[in-house]
């Protein structure tokens, strides 16, 4: 779906309510946003409950807002980064693990081997019902990739997610993790570079 | 190893920058030939993280999951619409910003009417010179403004009772009286019986008995304030005597034959120093103190005093005078 589709469907809800255009947004957007819930987020069933809530708030807000095909895109992200750093506050309240680092490496910590690590990753794609990687191999490298990624801290992580699976630019990225471009660019770099470090 | 980095940077930034512009990955890193091999690391780093984009819901999941979205906005709405309607009605309820100071407010105002009321209630026994005497003609006069024009006739009549009961009780009790005190009494009076006769609240007969009432009170304060006034007037008259003759005692030292008569006048005015205090003390029993002590003395000047202040302090005068003449 491009822009100028993506505008005609924003315009038309915010005019008539109609659910049909919400229904093509829902459905361009949602899988990127679960997506990007399930990179940040240690557990799939509070991953689907996050994207799911980015979706009531857009399905309430969209007619409020001033929004476009443009702004939506980020408008969006910026939510469901919200509700993540909201889900981690009231996990940290209850004293509970958090992230997804920190659950990655007690596993490795309790001398897991790597089988039960990408056990792990396939519980979590089984759970969430998604149509995973189809080749053993590439399952191996992304459970492993995942496994790196997590040593990254939150901003980093979420800065690489943004840019480099969901195509987002620099300026876009900056406003969703409310900094400026410059910044994010090396946030950006200082983060491949710690990646290729660890690769090696 | 800084430089390094920071053109490694600027270089991977264009190599991004190209990428942004759709260009595909082997053009790229063509274009940047030298770094080739740093690229590829990157290049594999990236095409790891693209591999996320594969990552994809099933298309059942999607459809459920909309209908669950539909429900959810629906009942948020719903809740948001009716936590708007509550806000509508009752927005001292719902909001504790309104509710704090309203409390506060409130409980200062409940406080402060309980007191008044009970300074009130306080007030409603007491007579002209009392502390909290003010406090009860203030809350008549609040009762004067909030009564309607037609029954202030009925006000004033209880005011007119209130009056009479005060001046009584002030005329039984035996302290001394303020005359400021008793004149601005007797003008409440006049003022307010005025005010009856103006309203026609009074009948004939309860005209008559209230006259008559009114009468007698002032009869009363004339005759405790000319009993005050004639013994305030002997008082002052006879500390002047004795300062006076406080004055001559050098000359009655020096001429020891007039002493004789110098203490005699002494003697009279303690005499009459005592003739007041016991005038001050006992208020009705003070004429036949005052006889008792007249047959005792043979000064006929403290006789005239007791009958007229004006006379009296003619007399002391006289006295004065005398006194002066024996001294020299």
């Amino acid at each position: 779906m491009d822009n100028i589709e993506l505008d005609f469907c924003v315009r038309n809800f915010k005019k008539t309510g109609d659910n049909s255009f919400f229904e093509k947004i829902y459905r361009h957007f949602f899988p990127r946003i679960l997506r990007f819930t399930v990179l940040n987020v240690s557990e799939v069933q509070n991953a689907e409950d996050i994207a799911s809530e980015v979706f009531i708030k857009a399905y309430r807000y969209i007619r409020k807002l001033n929004l476009n095909a443009v702004k939506l895109k980020p408008w969006l992200y910026k939510v469901a980064r919200n509700l993540i750093i909201d889900f981690y506050r009231k996990e940290a309240r209850k004293g509970k693990k958090v992230s997804l680092d920190q659950y990655l490496e007690e596993k490795s910590a309790a001398d897991y081997s790597n089988e039960e690590i990408i056990d792990n990753v396939l519980v979590f794609k089984k759970d969430l019902d998604i149509e995973f990687i189809q080749s053993g191999e590439e399952k191996i490298i992304n459970a492993e990739f995942l496994k790196k990624l997590n040593t990254l801290t939150e901003i980093q992580k979420q800065v690489l997610i943004l840019r480099f699976v969901e195509d987002l630019d620099h300026k876009s990225i900056g406003r969703i993790v409310n900094k400026n471009e410059i910044a994010v660019r090396a946030i950006s770099f200082r983060a491949i570079s710690k990646l290729r470090e660890l690769m090696k | 190893m800084e430089t390094n980095r920071s053109t490694n940077k600027k270089i991977f930034n264009k190599f991004l920058k190209l990428l942004d512009e759709g260009y595909d990955i082997d053009t790229c890193i063509e274009k940047f030939s030298n770094y080739r091999e740093e690229f590829k690391e990157y290049i594999d780093i990236i095409e790891s993280l693209g591999n996320f984009k594969k990552l994809k819901p099933k298309e059942e999941y999607l459809t459920n999951n909309l209908k669950n979205i539909y429900s959810m906005a629906r009942i948020e709405t719903s809740k948001g619409q009716k936590d708007f309607l509550k806000k509508e009605i009752s927005l001292i309820r719902l909001r504790p910003a309104y509710l704090k100071p309203l409390i506060v407010f409130l409980s200062v105002f409940i406080f402060i009417s309980f007191s008044f009321a009970g300074t009130v209630y306080a007030s409603s026994k007491t007579i002209p010179g009392d502390n909290l005497y003010a406090v009860k003609r203030t809350y008549e006069n609040i009762q004067l403004v909030f009564t309607p024009y037609n029954y202030e006739g009925k006000l004033y009549y209880t005011f007119l009772n209130k009056r009479l009961n005060e001046a009584d009780i002030l005329l039984q009790t035996n302290s001394e009286l303020n005359l400021k005190i008793a004149e601005e009494l007797i003008d409440d009076i006049d003022y307010s019986y005025n005010k009856c006769l103006e309203h026609k609240y009074l009948g004939i007969a309860d005209e008559g008995h209230i006259k008559k009432q009114i009468n007698g009170i002032k009869d009363g304060f004339k005759k405790r304030f000319r009993k005050q006034g004639a013994d305030d007037t002997i008082q002052n008259n006879a500390d002047s005597l004795s300062n006076e003759l406080n004055q001559n005692k050098e000359n009655i030292q020096n001429q020891p034959n007039q002493n004789i008569q110098n203490n005699q006048n002494t003697q009279d005015t303690q005499n009459m120093q005592n003739n007041n205090n016991s005038h001050n003390s006992q208020g009705v029993q003070n004429q036949q103190n005052m006889e008792t002590v007249q047959n005792k003395e043979n000064s006929q000047n403290i006789e005239n005093s007791t009958d007229n202040s004006v006379d009296s302090s003619q007399q002391m005068g006289q006295q004065n005078q005398y006194s002066k003449s024996q001294g020299k």
